[in-house]
């Protein structure tokens, strides 16, 4: 079971190289027996099917050996290119010399037979143990005794041992050039899994920069709500303390569950600002004044959830909470061309009197930033000051994104 | 109750429910009388100097002039009432540090804490000063640091080891600690530099607590500290704590 499992396991990790691996060489010794056959019958040469039932077995032996050459290449685990073009030069050599004996005894015998002849038997010096394939292995002078590229006129009186050596000289470079073929495409597989690679991290980082930037919940939001519900709870207003608990419950739930790396459209997204300033108004019930304006066709469009929050809850402290006389917070959003414009103005004081923690409104507005360019990149604005006239300006630039869009 | 001193109440915040709850929370208390409200800075100093009130619980973020403000700004008059710092959050612990307040509360306020604080403001009969830093000294003799949902009160001298946590300050005292939102530097500064010693980028120690210096052969040095723990001293203050040792 378990030995299966990992049997399992190998197979599917083997295929992308391996299945490469394995088309290339049938491509490749196809290729070379297509060459070869085309090349016999334009020559006009004689015993042209003979030939052919020759080259089959040679092309199918030739891929077998060329595939123990990939084995071995592949078991050197050689992750650097210029490594593995050495290890496959030095490789391919054992690889050529089993090619040029079968070759050799492959055609010498064919050869021997198809003419005829008796050929005479000759040792090889180096090649004491050659097992021929078939028959006598023999010379038939007059005879082409391989079919290769690179020779095109037949070779006479050769020993088996200068045949062989012939015939490796020229399968070496096959090897070599299988050898390339399947780096070169090894390598394009490679850098085509990074780059999918790179883009799936690319995808991870984003995600989770949109998760680092969410919205979080203002602790002195949370706390001077409760305090204002504790107050009308204490003077018994309880409907009024009702709806606000309501309202409260949205608003948290909203922006507790939100995904953040996920749009809402942008009807949703108002809604949500004008209940937490519905909230916020309990506390600020005479300063505290605002205007929406979301054209009804906007109302489907795309964007990031909560992206707006930062922005108006700027406006309620450094507007409305540090101004004497009521606040105007004016929220709209307009198309221009393709590009969605939401601004979110308010006429307070806020930025005249600079304070202490105006850092830290630069650092909630900066978040909205950070968030837009992590959604849209160059593609979406985010910017803010003096309003003129007084009061403080954000506007927000972004493309028009459509539903599923 | 008979014997307790009224106290004279001037209620500041700038939020009217937060207001009415505060009015409904003292009502509750005995002993307590308010004279005004206010909800912003420049009329609570001028109600102060109006009514001359014991004692002023004080909300922090107000528009204009804030909470701290008016609480620095009344430490030149003549008549100084009592500061009890109302907030919904702790962001401002820092700033009152500077200033000295008989208590720190956390909206929503529970009548129970408020009867606490008032306690407190009591507890110097017949001086409506808060304890507060002594006279001569410039240094830091306490540091309000939230603690559950409370802010209390640490007297700077029972400190006995500050360590740096990102933005954080803690502040370790006895078995318990304290995080305050405060630069080392910041901190440094605000220390007796005769009570305490800076030792390394992220550690202030108090000179008493440290029993001993060790070397520990890779041209690091350590300080032994009375409770066991060992603290490593930064190369530019390892000149500082060996005159400490009277080496």
């Amino acid at each position: 079971m378990h030995a299966q499992a990992e049997h399992r396991k190998f197979l599917a990790a083997a295929p992308p190289d391996a299945v490469l691996a394995l088309l290339s060489i049938i491509g490749f010794w196809l290729f070379y027996f297509l060459i070869n056959t085309l090349r016999a019958f334009v020559l006009g040469e004689h015993d042209q099917l003979g030939m052919i039932g020759s080259r089959i077995p040679v092309a199918a032996i030739s891929m077998v050996i060329t595939g123990g050459f990939y084995l071995a290449l592949r078991g050197s685990h050689i992750a650097n290119t210029r490594r593995s073009i050495i290890v496959a030069v030095i490789l391919a050599l054992p690889a050529a010399v089993a090619y040029g004996t079968v070759n050799w005894a492959m055609f010498s015998s064919i050869s021997s037979h198809s003419s005829m002849q008796q050929g005479t038997w000759v040792q090889g010096a180096g090649m004491p143990a050659q097992a021929p394939a078939a028959g006598q292995p023999g010379q038939a002078p007059g005879m082409p005794t391989s079919v290769t590229v690179g020779r095109v006129m037949p070779k006479e009186h050769e020993t088996p041992f200068e045949e062989i050596a012939d015939n490796t000289a020229n399968g070496y470079f096959f090897f070599i050039a299988w050898a390339s073929l399947y780096l070169a495409l090894s390598y394009a597989a490679q850098a085509k899994a990074l780059e999918r690679r790179a883009a799936e991290l690319r995808a991870a980082a984003q995600d989770a920069q949109l998760r680092a930037l969410r919205y979080q919940v203002n602790p002195h939001f949370l706390f001077n709500t409760l305090n204002s519900l504790s107050s009308l709870v204490l003077t018994q207003r309880g409907e009024k303390a009702e709806k606000m608990i309501a309202n409260l419950a949205v608003f948290f739930r909203t922006s507790l569950q939100g995904d953040p790396t996920k749009d809402v459209c942008l009807a949703e997204e108002i809604a949500l600002q004008r209940l937490y300033l519905d909230i916020e108004r309990v506390r600020f019930p005479e300063r505290l004044v605002f205007k929406i304006d979301l054209p009804p066709e906007l109302e489907d469009l795309q964007v990031p959830g909560l992206i707006l929050q930062p922005v108006v809850e700027n406006a309620v402290k450094h507007g409305v909470s540090q101004t004497i006389r009521p606040v105007m917070i004016d929220i709209s959003a307009s198309l221009i061309g393709e590009r969605l414009l939401l601004s979110v103005e308010d006429d307070g004081d806020g930025d005249g009197a600079p304070r202490s923690d105006v850092a830290r409104v630069r650092v909630g507005l900066r978040n909205v930033r950070d968030r837009l360019e992590a959604r849209f990149g160059d593609a979406a604005e985010c910017a803010w000051g003096p309003r003129p006239g007084g009061g403080f300006a954000v506007s927000l630039a972004m493309p028009a994104v459509r539903d599923g869009g | 109750m008979a014997g307790e001193r009224l106290l004279r109440t001037l209620i500041a915040d700038d939020e009217p429910l937060a207001v009415e709850r505060m009015q409904i929370l003292c009502a509750q208390l005995e002993g307590v009388v308010l004279v005004g409200t206010a909800s912003e800075g420049e009329s609570t100093l001028r109600l102060i100097d109006a009514l001359s009130p014991d004692l002023i619980l004080l909300d922090i973020c107000m528009p204009g002039l804030d909470g701290m403000a008016v609480a620095q700004a009344i430490q030149d008059r003549a008549h100084r009432p009592a500061v009890v710092f109302c907030t919904a959050f702790d962001t401002y612990a820092v700033a009152a540090f500077e200033i000295p307040a008989t208590d720190y509360l956390l909206k929503p306020v529970s009548a129970e804490r408020l009867a606490r604080a008032l306690a407190r403001v009591r507890e110097p009969v017949g001086s409506p000063d808060p304890p507060t830093r002594g006279e001569a000294s410039r240094w830091l003799e306490e540091i309000w640091a939230p603690h559950r949902s409370e802010m209390v009160r640490i007297q700077t001298a029972r400190i006995d080891l500050i360590e740096a946590e990102r933005d954080y300050m803690r502040l370790h005292v006895g078995s318990r600690s304290y995080l305050i939102h405060q630069t080392i530097t910041e901190l440094e500064r605000k220390l007796d530099p005769a009570v305490f010693i800076r030792l390394h980028r992220s550690t202030i120690v108090r000179r008493d607590f440290i029993a001993g210096l060790r070397h520990d052969g890779l041209s690091t040095w350590l300080a032994l500290l009375v409770n066991g723990q060992e603290v490593s001293i930064g190369r530019s203050h390892l000149g500082a704590a060996k005159a400490l040792a009277g080496r």
